[in-house]
């Protein structure tokens, strides 16, 4: 079993089996551009848009899900947000900062599961509720000027009814 | 690219600004973290925080620093021009304030106004500066606790007037923001996506894309007269794919990481929203600008899923504004009146999905919808469905009907008439298919697939019985379905395979043949070979007799017709087989083929059942096919006798005996 190793924004590195640094194909392409790290002295592979906290936690997901199948990219046609696994669903009880800085890194390591998970998550957090309780939700200021608001809800005022 | 951006600023405000403009940036950097001393701070990529005690802290590369007095303005006065020949004058301030306490709006509006007028004075020295567009790098606080750090152009007017800072400088970003936004910065808590205001982030990048989408649509828009641009709530947004090919064209090296941002959350936002459903789009659009900008994309409006009673008015006009092309509706309390009622107004839409409704429903929708190009109701739930009578002729393309049982099919030979653009026609679980009520389909000249079956399954002691299904042949009519690409039978009790492969091995374009769950009879092994135009043949036969005899049949047909084979899939998912004896022997999975014992000299091969094989050159495949099952030791017993090899060796022997065909072989697990 070969690890690498993988530095992150805040040059904490990280000592990885290359199966779970592989579930980000960002690092994939690399390590097959760049050769596998022949030994130990190699240098860690910098990561900079990643700090150590949030790169722990991607691990910790992907060592989870190393031995998953790969996801399809065909444009799935069910809008689904409930197929979310226990695993994941307790992995992401966390703040909105972490869940966040999560989407980005796993967008950045291009790791398709991660990504899809953490997406459908936020969508959970947007589904069922009114454009008032999703500013409150997201923090989200509300910047419509009270004409354009009219002008918004006049577009849709059945959802105000329900 | 900032000059650039500027002057289409410019062009959409104010149309005396020329191309000339002025920068003159404020750069005293702090040499010195003793602050007391400095009378100014340029500030990079900081952020003010407010920590746990209430004490203001200022954070940056030199450390948090605390208490610091009032933060003055200083205007760099080295001009490095002349002004005169500059019509719009751009001043980098730093304003911050610490906390609420020592510093109010009304302190930063002085400030401001000390710096336009700091401005104006510049302006007085070229009288015939009619601009009043004012570059103020400047920090802006909308709230007490952080200090965000950007750039953008204010308009003088707007802050002399403005009373209440907070919104003027929202609306005047929203207006005309700078593209040389500050670079994303590390020392942020955390980078949200979600928000241009999220009361914890000093920047986030929704505020630069937001001020990329408004000042590169500004920006595109006085420069090109291009189709794609759209106008709403007085913004001009152009598509996103546009955007991102006009800004990879014109942007410059030092925008790259910004830009990188902005389409990093575009393209998870958009991931976000593809999640949602058409209640929530239309809510999470009126959260905030920025999301109503996004949600506002046609992708987003493409396709939906939808119960029919989801279908008010409402939605039908928020669907007909999107152009939404795709719906898929289900059914939910089975009071369809109000969905007929509704669904013809949706002129967009193209393609029709319909899941458990009644075959009136569809024939209705057939009829009034006449703008649908592809209609699919794949669980039709009663046994009626008419297909019905159009005084026009239809456009529609693709059109797919299956019930959830079986379904008695009325058409109408007339009727079909209209139907001659269908390419794609689907009807499965059809009970009354035979040969005079399918004479129809010669009219169908545009047809490239065709799929047909019965209904496979036991309802009712009627249908159980097998004479009850007639004998299924295929009259010269279907000789005119000359473009006819892939053809598929589904479920076929009884079939004159004779009639059928000779029709099909006249149908030139037709490389694409598929039989599921029918019984293949000899007939099939003796007439496929006359089917050379099939290139792709899938074959998932009905083990309901002998699956030994099926598969011997079809290695031998395959055999024959291997010239002109490419790709051969064999499923073995038919129920009748998975359960068969042999195929669960000895807890290994074995494929029965043929019965046959070879002599102790290996020269002479007879089968069991007394046939003899199809010819010479196929006895020396059996002989080779004995070698190769010879390994299966377990199931071949001392004399030679052969009815069973294991998947691997089927594969193998397929191999062997088709080489220049892709075989694979399905559901053998």
């Amino acid at each position: 079993m070969t690890n690498i190793k993988l530095k992150s924004s805040d040059d904490q590195v990280f000592d990885v089996d290359v199966k779970v640094a592989q579930c980000s194909i960002t690092i994939k392409t690399m390590l097959e551009d760049l050769g596998m790290p022949e030994e130990e002295e190699d240098e860690p592979i910098p990561l900079p848009n990643v700090s150590g906290s949030v790169l722990k936690k991607v691990l910790e997901w992907a060592n989870y899900h190393k031995d998953d199948p790969p996801i399809n990219e065909d444009e799935n046609p069910e809008k689904r947000t409930d197929d979310i696994c226990e695993w994941d669903m307790e992995f992401l009880k966390v703040d909105q900062g972490t869940l966040f800085e999560l989407i980005l890194s796993a967008n950045y390591l291009d790791i398709k599961g991660l990504l899809d998970v953490t997406c459908k998550t936020v969508a959970n957090m947007i589904k069922g509720k009114t454009p008032e309780e999703i500013r409150k939700t997201f923090n989200i200021k509300n910047d419509f000027s009270p004409i354009e608001e009219d002008q918004v809800r006049k577009e849709n005022e059945w959802c105000e009814e329900k | 690219m900032l000059q650039n951006i500027n002057n289409h600023i410019g062009d959409g405000t104010s149309k005396h600004v020329e191309k000339k403009e002025l920068l003159l940036n404020h750069q005293s950097h702090v040499e010195n973290p003793s602050f007391s001393e400095s009378n100014s701070i340029s500030w990079d990529n900081g952020l003010l925080d407010t920590n746990s005690n209430g004490n203001t802290l200022l954070e940056n590369e030199y450390g948090r620093i605390s208490d610091l007095p009032n933060l003055q303005y200083d205007f760099t006065q080295d001009c490095k021009a002349q002004i005169k020949d500059y019509e719009s004058i751009s001043l980098n301030v730093s304003c911050a304030r610490f906390s609420q306490d020592s510093i109010s709006p009304d302190n930063i509006i002085e400030n401001i106004k000390t710096s336009s007028n700091h401005a104006e004075n510049l302006h007085k020295k070229n009288q015939e500066c009619p601009s009043r567009l004012i570059n103020i790098k400047e920090n802006v606080s909308r709230n007490c606790n952080r200090l965000p750090i950007k750039d953008m152009n204010i308009k003088r007017n707007d802050l002399i007037e403005g009373s209440k800072l907070d919104d003027k400088i929202t609306e005047v970003i929203e207006e005309n923001c700078d593209i040389e936004s500050s670079i994303p910065n590390q020392h942020k808590p955390y980078r949200s996506f979600l928000s241009p205001n999220i009361n914890t982030n000093p920047i986030t990048m929704e505020e630069k894309s937001k001020f990329f989408i408004n000042n590169c649509s500004i920006s595109v828009a006085t420069e090109t007269n291009n189709n794609n641009i759209m106008t709403k709530h007085n913004s001009i947004i152009i598509p996103i794919e546009e955007f991102r090919k006009i800004l990879s064209n014109t942007v410059q090296q030092k925008h790259h990481h910004s830009l990188l941002s902005f389409f990093t959350a575009y393209d998870i936002l958009k991931r976000i929203f593809n999640l949602l459903s058409i209640e929530d789009l239309l809510n999470a659009q009126k959260v905030c600008k920025m999301w109503n900008i996004f949600i506002n994309e046609p992708t987003f409006w493409r396709k939906f899923i939808l119960n029919n009673n989801q279908i008010t008015d409402q939605i039908v006009d928020a669907l007909i504004e999107h152009n939404t092309e795709h719906l898929i509706i289900h059914n939910d309390n089975d009071n369809w009146e109000r969905f007929h009622f509704i669904i013809k107004k949706i002129v967009p839409l193209k393609v029709l999905e319909l899941c458990d409704c009644p075959g009136t429903v569809v024939s209705w929708v057939i009829h009034s919808c006449p703008q649908l190009t592809t209609i699919r109701a794949l669980s039709i739930t009663n046994e009626e469905f008419v297909l019905p009578y159009l005084k026009f002729r239809s456009e529609c393309k693709v059109l797919q009907l299956q019930c959830v049982t079986t379904m008695t099919l009325t058409i109408v030979l007339q009727n079909f008439m209209v139907f001659q653009s269908l390419t794609h026609l689907s009807l499965l679980t059809i009970n009354n298919l035979t040969e005079q009520r399918f004479d129809f389909l010669y009219q169908l000249v545009n047809l490239e697939d065709l799929e047909l079956g019965q209904f496979n399954g036991k309802v009712g002691t009627k249908t159980n019985d097998m004479s009850s299904y007639p004998h299924l042949s295929f009259s010269n009519s279907f000789l005119t379905l000359h473009n006819l690409k892939r053809f598929r039978l589904e479920n076929i009790k009884t079939l004159c395979f004779t009639r059928l492969l000779q029709i099909i091995s006249k149908l030139k374009k037709l490389t694409n043949l598929e039989l599921a769950n029918i019984t293949l009879t000899q007939e099939f092994e003796d007439h496929l070979h006359l089917c050379t135009n099939i290139n792709r043949l899938l074959l998932s036969p009905n083990y309901d007799t002998t699956p030994a005899c099926s598969n011997t049949r079809i290695l031998n047909s395959i055999y024959k017709l291997r010239k002109n084979l490419k790709h051969f899939i064999w499923d073995f998912s038919n129920e009748s087989f998975q359960f068969s004896q042999t195929f669960c022997q000895q807890s290994r999975k074995y494929i029965p083929i043929l019965s046959c014992q070879l002599d102790q000299n290996l020269t002479n091969i007879h089968l069991n059942d007394g046939s003899s094989l199809y010819n010479k050159k196929f006895k020396q495949i059996i002989k080779q096919l004995m070698n190769v099952a010879c390994q299966d030791i377990n199931y071949i017993c001392n004399c030679w006798n052969i009815d069973a090899i294991s998947s691997s060796s089927l594969q193998k022997f397929c191999n062997a005996i088709i080489p220049m065909t892709k075989v694979e072989l399905l559901n053998i697990s």
